[in-house]
């Protein structure tokens, strides 16, 4: 399960990925920050179209898998309604050294903001909202038929 | 013997052009512009129908979506596809507008 509606369980992702020949464990953690191109954020929410996010999720592990010296790569999204600080995505990279895990792991964060079909709505402190800016998938060419 | 007049005979033959229906979901803002999440979709079942047919029905029935035209794509189960694929009597088209995970 790479997408979640409950708080993301860091301990189960460290235990899956625990490995002894590891000498190094990267952990990038997005949180909800309570500003945006200087509007006051006060939630958030992510919504996806959740066959093709798991499968793009997925696809993105297995790629840092293939391009980086790591041994393990996982990503958890979390959906729905946020809170600011709450955590909303996390990457956790095992490699044998630190190089590999920093690399892949910085991977896996921009081709999750480019690819995975996840959408960020924002509401202001004045009552208004509207959804983050984003990257469009028909600009990427990952089209596949 | 009695004849079918050829007025008739054209009505009968309008009624039975095939149509199909696909089912349409809307994502991110589209679910707004649309005031909708999901909603069915009858096209005329001549020929190949793609995907451009069924979006140039739908900027019709919602004039909101022919802006986002540009930056959307279109995706069947775990797959995106091109707006020049074929779509058949029981797809699930979901129009996907940029995304913004993260």
């Amino acid at each position: 399960m790479r997408l979640v509606t409950a708080p993301i369980a860091l301990d189960d992702l460290l235990a899956e990925t625990a490995a002894p020949e590891a000498g190094a464990l990267a952990i990038f953690c997005g949180t909800v920050r309570n500003h945006n191109e200087n509007r006051q954020v006060k939630k958030l929410s992510y919504s996806a179209y959740e066959p093709l996010a798991e499968k793009t999720l997925a696809d993105i592990e297995h790629e840092a898998r293939s391009k980086f010296d790591i041994l393990d790569c996982r990503i958890v999204h979390r959906l729905g309604e946020l809170k600011i600080g709450d955590t909303s995505l996390l990457i956790v990279v095992r490699s044998v050294h630190r190089a590999e895990a920093y690399e892949a792991s910085r991977y896996a964060i921009e081709e999750v903001k480019h690819r995975a079909p996840i959408w960020k709505l924002e509401e202001y402190a004045d009552g208004t909202w509207s959804y983050v800016k984003g990257c469009s998938l028909n600009e990427r060419h990952h089209v596949e038929t | 013997m009695l004849r079918t007049p050829v007025g008739f005979q054209s009505f009968i033959n309008a009624k039975r052009v095939a149509m199909m229906e696909i089912r349409v979901e809307y994502y991110g803002i589209l679910e707004q512009v649309c005031g909708t999440r999901a909603e069915q979709l009858e096209l005329q079942d001549g020929g190949q129908v793609t995907v451009r047919d069924a979006i140039d029905r739908l900027v019709k029935r919602h004039a909101g979506l022919e802006p986002h035209r540009e930056h959307m794509a279109y995706a069947v189960g775990e797959a995106l596809i091109r707006e020049n694929a074929p779509v058949h009597d029981g797809t699930v088209l979901a129009l996907l507008p940029p995304v913004s995970g993260g």
